[in-house]
């Protein structure tokens, strides 16, 4: 029965955020306001359970210096919701600030620059043309979308300040870096388009999900109510 | 300053009262008289903005029509050149007649320039008038000064004083010079004048003059016999010097002392100082644009020193002179055709100087000394008594230097040796202007009246008046570009907020009618097809398949990673989703986690989102995961968090399986398992569809960084198609299907009743 009123509760919910198609309406608010609270209640007790009760009290009863730091560190966090305190929370907001982006900064160079290019080199390496049938291809269309994608960041002069246009090898290399931008445009319009039609099939798939629930709720009261 | 935003125009700031608009800034016309190549004599007190009388020369050539307005001597004298030819002949005449000494009878010029000439100008009055009050003088006849100061008259001066001379209408001559002309009862028919000449080129053009144009001075010194001998009266001065025409003498009461020490040498320069033309051309001609000419009227013996002038008839320049016009007869006003009947001189027409220069009145004689003004003048070289006019505080004269050389030669006085050091010390006329200004100011104390002690200023100074130190005046334009400007200044608050085109219907709804019609019915159809999909498993009705799932090679590598798991190794179980995106990636993730609990791995659930936690608590439920096998961890913090984790595992995980719909959770964990563990530790991913773009890089096989990945409903339906699973995900691809048909079907209608709207628009 627990299931059957939670299944309901949720059908209910569902309903009533589907609302949002008449307007904003009292009812979605309801629903809106419901799913903040249970969030934030739900977030609050795993932060008690994990962090307080399982980090800092744990240590403290074993190993109290270990703490001492984190614990004043977030105490002065706290100090955050007063405005006139609020600067004695700026030595823990740096400590964050200043590792967070320690830990980001080495994860991006380490974890996706470095390999990325790398791969991006190895694209039209031999072992690479050789592992597909459109290997050749595959290397190709990766070098030059990555490498132009890139050029239509690049800003090159086309002409001289006074208004000349650039000759020699000055001039050469601006129409190579416009056409490579041109390019680049290209990909970037083609990705955008991607990431475009996979939120809409995201999209899609919860609004796919939430109606397959309601089916399941309906059909499943409907036996509990019809018997079988 | 304080800094406040103060509105445009404000002169001293509202706040702080500090002034906002400095108070030496120099008036526009105050900075166009310091560009002006000629110094405007210094006038009365600078009147009020609007009353401001232009410079001289400016004058000069208001009182001319537009038309009249003649080019420089050196242009006019371009000019004239190639009409030499023509007046050869007359030309001829004209230098024969120099031999006779006629007189130019100049008088017939001066009435008419004084028309317009400013007030400040006018009230100076004549130079010199003060010695009219000396009766019994003996005055030179205008004959005699022409005489006298033609030779001394430069050819170029010549020139300018007969085009510029005007032809006054008879009914402006002013009374006395009727008086002249009656006495002779010379028939109005005499022979024109020399001022004739002049008049052939610009006195046409002129207009006429009212009578009651003509200045008062004017009409107080015309009667010959109340004129001093010693004074030269305006019409002679007028004569030789261009400038003369121009300018108006100043009027007697303020004319200053030294003004009036200063004006009868060039009223009488003595006959016998004519020397030969040869000596003409050594006497450079002072610049035009450094003397201005009501001075040159007043300062003859300096532009025109007597040894190196020759007479009229040699001084007009014989390229020049031919260039005028003949005069029309109805041009010569009618006291000069009497003085000319008197003399008996030729008909009117006549072109040459000598030939139409008129005798003069009895009672003006030529001199053949120098004047008793000059006597006096060496007699007692204290300045006169009269006052100075304020106008002419603070400006030193320009030494008389060369009238009295002149007058000693004139008195058969030898000239006595100079030094050369003094020699080099002798002012010149054209000296620069910036060395007169250095010159110190000599006009009261023991140096007062001492002639020739003070250094010589040959050109008269802008008097150093400032305006006042109220704000200038702001043109509109600058008004406008300030009220932009601070427009601009006060706008990022607000121009920082983009504007979102309300839609709101007239009852404030919020949303219109047809825009929640469009909502309907996108909700309508969608709901529609993918519940039709749904709902008809439960329904008899056969549903064809409307596609089939395909393994990716993602998701067959990913098969294969987990295949490698041994029972009791660790899997770390990213969850990073939160319940809004569960009913897309709990179908992902259920068959993966499904094989690594066959596997017989432990599963543990980390994430860095409290509520995540709950879904996968919710998750692992539903596929009915022993307790015993997973365990459940939070960590606060993106990166750090992330990097936190990884590093609390106990043992070494097998695999790192990444469940999530953010591209940011995705980033973190490839980057950090890489960075803390390198290639050890394979990771894998089931992302959203939204993120293949974001999750193929990594995917990459060159990259090496992502051992496989479920992408999706359509990898979910993949991977769980050799499974046991209940299928879920095929069946949910069907509908995913419809529901792309029909978001296609819609895409096309709206493209098209967005086409026919544009069309009608464009037909209306």
């Amino acid at each position: 029965m627990p299931e059957a009123a939670g299944l309901v509760v949720g059908a209910i919910l569902t309903l009533l955020v589907f609302s949002y198609l008449l307007g904003d309406n009292p009812l979605y608010r309801l629903a809106l306001h419901l799913f903040v609270g249970a969030l934030v209640g739900y977030s609050l007790g795993i932060v008690l359970r994990d962090v307080l009760l399982g980090m800092v009290l744990a240590q403290l009863l074993t190993n109290p210096l270990a703490v001492v730091v984190p614990l004043v560190l977030g105490i002065l966090l706290l100090f955050k919701g007063f405005p006139r305190q609020a600067y004695a929370g700026n030595f823990s907001v740096a400590y964050l600030v200043g590792v967070g982006t320690a830990v980001a900064l080495s994860g991006a160079l380490l974890g996706t620059l470095v390999p990325q290019i790398g791969a991006t080199g190895r694209a039209l390496s031999p072992a690479s043309l050789a592992s597909s049938r459109g290997g050749l291809l595959d290397g190709l269309l990766i070098v030059v979308g990555t490498t132009c994608t890139l050029m239509a960041s690049a800003f090159a002069a086309r002409t001289h300040s006074d208004g000349r246009k650039l000759r020699g090898l000055a001039g050469a290399w601006a129409q190579i870096v416009r056409l490579a931008a041109g390019i680049g445009r290209i990909f970037i319009i083609f990705a955008l388009g991607v990431a475009f039609a996979g939120a809409l099939t995201a999209s899609l798939s919860i609004f796919i999900g939430r109606i397959q629930y309601l089916i399941d709720v309906f059909t499943d009261v409907y036996f509990r109510v019809m018997g079988s | 300053m304080c800094g406040t935003m103060n509105p445009v125009g404000n002169v001293n700031c509202d706040k702080c009262h500090a002034r906002l608009i400095p108070m030496a800034a120099p008036h526009y016309e105050e900075r166009e008289r310091e560009r002006a190549p000629i110094m405007e004599p210094p006038g009365p007190p600078a009147p009020p903005e609007e009353e401001r009388e232009p410079p001289v020369e400016h004058v000069a050539e208001r009182i001319r029509p537009e038309a009249e307005r003649e080019p420089p001597v050196e242009h006019v004298a371009e000019e004239i050149r190639p009409e030499e030819e023509k007046a050869a002949d007359w030309l001829t005449q004209l230098r024969a007649s120099a031999v006779e000494e006629v007189e130019e009878p100049d008088v017939v010029e001066e009435p008419a320039e004084p028309v317009e000439i400013p007030d400040w100008l006018r009230d100076m009055g004549p130079i010199g008038v003060e010695t009219r009050t000396k009766p019994g003088k003996e005055q030179p006849s205008p004959e005699a000064r022409w005489e006298e100061q033609a030779p001394t008259t430069p050819p170029p001066a010549t020139a300018r004083v007969t085009e510029r001379l005007q032809e006054p209408a008879p009914a402006e001559v002013p009374d006395w010079l009727r008086e002249i002309a009656r006495p002779k009862g010379a028939p109005p028919e005499a022979a024109p004048p020399v001022a004739e000449v002049a008049r052939e080129e610009e006195a046409p053009a002129m207009p006429p003059i009212a009578p009651a144009e003509v200045p008062d001075w004017l009409r107080e010194i015309a009667p010959p016999e109340a004129a001093p001998p010693e004074a030269a009266p305006p019409v002679t001065e007028a004569v030789p010097e261009e400038a003369a025409l121009t300018m108006p003498p100043p009027a007697p009461a303020e004319v200053p002392d030294w003004l009036r020490e200063i004006a009868p040498p060039e009223a009488a320069p003595p006959v016998a100082e004519v020397v030969p033309e040869e000596a003409a051309p050594t006497m450079p001609p002072p610049a035009p644009a450094e003397i201005p000419e009501w001075l040159r009227e007043i300062a003859p013996p300096e532009a025109a020193p007597a040894e190196a002038v020759p007479p009229v008839a040699e001084a007009a320049p014989e390229k020049e002179i031919p260039a005028m016009p003949p005069p029309t007869p109805a041009e010569v006003p009618d006291w000069l055709r009497e003085i000319a009947r008197s003399k008996g001189a030729p008909p009117e027409g006549a072109p040459p100087v000598a030939e139409a220069a008129p005798p003069v009145p009895p009672p003006m004689e030529l001199p053949t000394e120098a004047p008793e003004w000059l006597a006096e003048l060496r007699a007692e070289p204290g300045p006169p008594s009269a006052p100075t006019a304020p106008a002419f505080e603070g400006i030193t004269p320009s030494p008389p230097a060369e009238p009295e050389i002149g007058v000693a030669e004139m008195e058969g006085l030898a000239r006595a040796a100079i030094p050369d050091w003094l020699e080099a010390l002798r002012p010149h006329p054209e000296a620069p202007a910036a060395a007169a200004e250095a010159e110190p100011v000599e006009i009261e104390g023991l140096l007062k009246g001492v002639r020739g002690a003070l250094a010589p200023i040959t050109t008269f100074q802008v008097p150093a008046i400032r305006e006042s130190t109220g704000p200038s005046e702001i043109s509109k334009v600058s008004l406008a570009r300030a009220q932009l400007l601070q427009s601009l200044l006060a706008r990022p608050a607000e121009a920082l907020q983009p504007q979102v085109r309300k839609r709101t219907h007239s009852d404030g709804r919020g949303v219109s009618m047809g825009e929640r019609v469009q909502r309907w019915l996108v909700a309508a159809v969608l709901l529609i097809a993918v519940g039709g999909i749904l709902i008809a498993p439960l329904i008899p009705f056969d549903i064809p398949a409307l596609t089939q799932p395909t393994t990716s090679p993602g998701a067959s590598r990913l098969h294969k990673a987990i295949q490698g798991v041994s029972a009791g190794d660790t899997v770390l179980v990213a969850f990073e989703y939160g319940p809004s995106e569960a009913d897309e990636l709990d179908l992902v993730a259920e068959p993966i986690l499904r094989h690594v609990l066959a596997q017989g791995a432990r599963i543990s659930v980390v994430s860095t989102r409290p509520e995540r936690l709950a879904v996968a608590e919710g998750l692992l439920s539903t596929i009915e995961a022993p307790e015993e096998q997973y365990t459940q961890r939070y960590r606060p913090g993106d990166a750090t968090g992330v990097s936190q984790l990884l590093a609390e595992v106990g043992n070494q995980p097998t695999l790192i399986l990444v469940l999530t719909a953010q591209p940011g959770p995705l980033r973190w964990w490839v980057e950090q398992a890489h960075a803390l563990y390198g290639d050890t530790i394979p990771v894998a991913a089931g992302v959203s569809a939204a993120l293949e773009p974001a999750a193929s890089p990594y995917l990459d096989v060159s990259a090496g960084q992502m051992e496989g990945a479920i992408i999706g409903l359509r990898g979910a339906a993949a991977y769980e198609t050799p499974g046991e699973s209940p299928e879920r995900g095929t069946l949910r691809l069907n509908a995913l299907a419809v529901g792309h048909l029909a978001i296609v079907g819609l895409m096309i209608l709206g493209a098209s009743l967005y086409a026919l709207d544009s069309l009608r628009g464009r037909g209306e």
